[in-house]
């Protein structure tokens, strides 16, 4: 009876294993294929039968995006675009959220709710009212277009409650008690304090920021302004026959994604576990 | 003047086709997309070895770009060169062309976009499957419930508040979509035939290329009204959660 019990549990676990190594190789090796690929000639991408080891390895797709297409310079766009952004919602998320957790204020549940149910609103509905006002500022075609709108996040503001609640009156208090500024306690108590929730409202912040395509492709239409996200999609859709271009270019754009991702998968699992956990 | 915008809509039959295929979209996303996502969770759950290095695998498109994967895959299912249809034929499958062919489209977008996100729904479920204390399923087994009794008469209530919120946010996201239909339908966003538009294609459409703003506003409110419903139902599982 023990015997069987063990066996039983031994096959579950091993069909476990299989199952999970199937799910795993169909979720990577498109990703796999994608930069494997990057480095065939436009001649073998296309070939038929595909082959999956390029046949004459070359890094000639990649310097033709870099120099006759201005590559180099979307990266720089793009990283404007999503440091400015995470920057701006992790202070103004952090500072709302330790206001709304350890203050007191009139009509503050009220104001909270109010500020919470715009998170509710899908940024489609939004954002035609919101490209005729940034147009009003003279805003498109520059990077305040692009950042500005996206630097307050009702989610942020949300998360960061929920965990600045949990931080102990009493912490800041004791400071308050020597003499601490408020800016003193807002940087070198809540903010070291909250950390993990500010780790993980910056790597979605900057990942959704760097991912969009939606927002960039209304405000943007010079080509010096592109973001990577933007870049790709244009080039999709003006050479989409050159399979060798759009290849290499969509795995540049996954790159440097990937490269983080490499060294810091642990933390973007546990941001992700953490919000929904704290929701 | 007044409902006129709001009326037309109603009568407009590329709204209506959006309207459509952007249920039929989240409906495929739902229904097929989170058990999978459970499934994969109670997997990962099982394994003690090696399970982040697992994780790690299958969460990795999720961190890509939704428009750089939309074109991966728009290659991909290429009939005559794409790597989906060599692994078809090589298993003795017959060759599909899911992008080619009318009323597939939307199909092969939920599926992928499925693809991309399954990393996001097995991360939160795990994450609720690990927070569910050994010893109430041990007690349960003790008292002779087999595994599929211990799943779903012990694990699966409690990991009720986890799968509210994967299945909103999922609901929320899925009715927006948009890079994945306009990086898929077509080579360019131009061509995308209407019978493929969904909700936030038309509304993009109709602002940027027909120069109708008050009528992609109006089919805005449209949308917003029908995402609210689901909205409401997220702020709830918020407001629960407020107890303090």
């Amino acid at each position: 009876m023990r015997r069987r019990f063990l066996g039983q549990k031994i096959f579950g676990l091993a069909t476990s294993y299989a199952l999970i190594s199937i799910v795993a190789v169909l979720s990577f090796l498109p990703l796999s294929w994608l930069f494997v690929s990057s480095f065939k000639t436009a001649k073998e991408i296309v070939k038929i039968p595909p082959t999956f080891f390029p046949e004459n390895p070359t890094v000639r797709t990649y310097r033709y995006l870099f120099e006759r297409m201005q590559f180099g310079r979307y990266f720089i766009n793009t990283l404007i675009v999503a440091g400015g952004v995470t920057l701006l919602v992790i202070v103004t998320s952090s500072l709302a959220g330790y206001v709304f957790a350890k203050f007191d204020f009139k009509f503050k549940e009220p104001v909270f709710v109010f500020l919470i149910s715009t998170m509710m609103i899908p940024f489609v509905t939004i954002m035609l009212p919101l490209y005729v006002m940034v147009s009003n500022f003279g805003w498109v075609n520059r990077f305040e277009g692009l950042i500005v709108p996206m630097c307050l996040s009702a989610f942020g503001m949300f998360l960061m409650r929920q965990f600045v609640e949990n931080i102990p009156t009493s912490l800041i208090e004791a400071a308050r008690m020597d003499g601490a500024s408020e800016w003193w306690i807002y940087f070198r108590v809540i903010l070291p304090l909250a950390l993990p929730a500010v780790s993980a409202l910056g790597i979605f912040s900057f990942m959704w920021s760097w991912n969009n395509l939606l927002w960039p492709l209304l405000v943007i239409s010079k080509k010096d302004m592109y973001t990577v996200t933007l870049a790709i999609a244009a080039l999709q859709w003006e050479t989409g026959i050159r399979y060798d271009v759009v290849v290499t270019g969509t795995a540049l754009s996954v790159l440097p994604v990937m490269a983080v991702y490499a060294f810091a998968s642990k933390a973007f699992i546990r941001g992700l576990s953490f919000t929904g956990l704290k929701y | 003047m007044g409902l006129s915008n709001y009326r037309e809509l109603f009568k407009d039959m590329v709204f209506l086709t959006s309207l459509k295929n952007t249920f039929l979209f989240v409906a495929i996303r739902v229904l097929l997309g989170i058990p999978i996502g459970l499934f994969i969770a109670v997997l990962l759950e099982r394994i003690e070895i090696l399970r982040n290095f697992f994780l790690g695998l299958i969460f990795a498109p999720y961190v890509a770009s939704i428009t750089s994967m939309s074109i991966l895959f728009r290659w991909l299912l290429q009939p005559r060169f794409g790597l989906v249809n060599k692994i078809l034929t090589s298993v003795g499958l017959p060759p599909q062309s899911l992008l080619s062919s009318p009323g597939q489209t939307i199909l092969a977008a939920s599926l992928v976009d499925i693809w991309q996100s399954l990393g996001y729904s097995a991360v939160l479920f795990l994450a609720g499957l690990l927070e569910i204390p050994r010893d109430l399923s041990e007690a349960a087994r003790i008292d002779g419930a087999n595994e599929w009794q211990v799943f779903f008469k012990v694990k699966l209530p409690l990991l009720a508040n986890v799968s509210l919120f994967v299945l909103v946010t999922t609901l929320i996201g899925a009715f927006q979509v948009f890079e994945r239909v306009a990086m898929l339908a077509a080579p360019s966003v131009n061509d995308v035939r209407p019978s493929n538009y969904v909700m936030s294609f038309f509304i993009y459409r109709y602002a940027v290329h027909h120069m109708r703003l008050g009528y992609a506003c109006a089919a805005a409110i449209v949308m917003f009204a029908i995402i609210f419903v689901f909205t409401l139902l997220q702020l709830k599982t918020l407001r629960r959660r407020w107890e303090y």
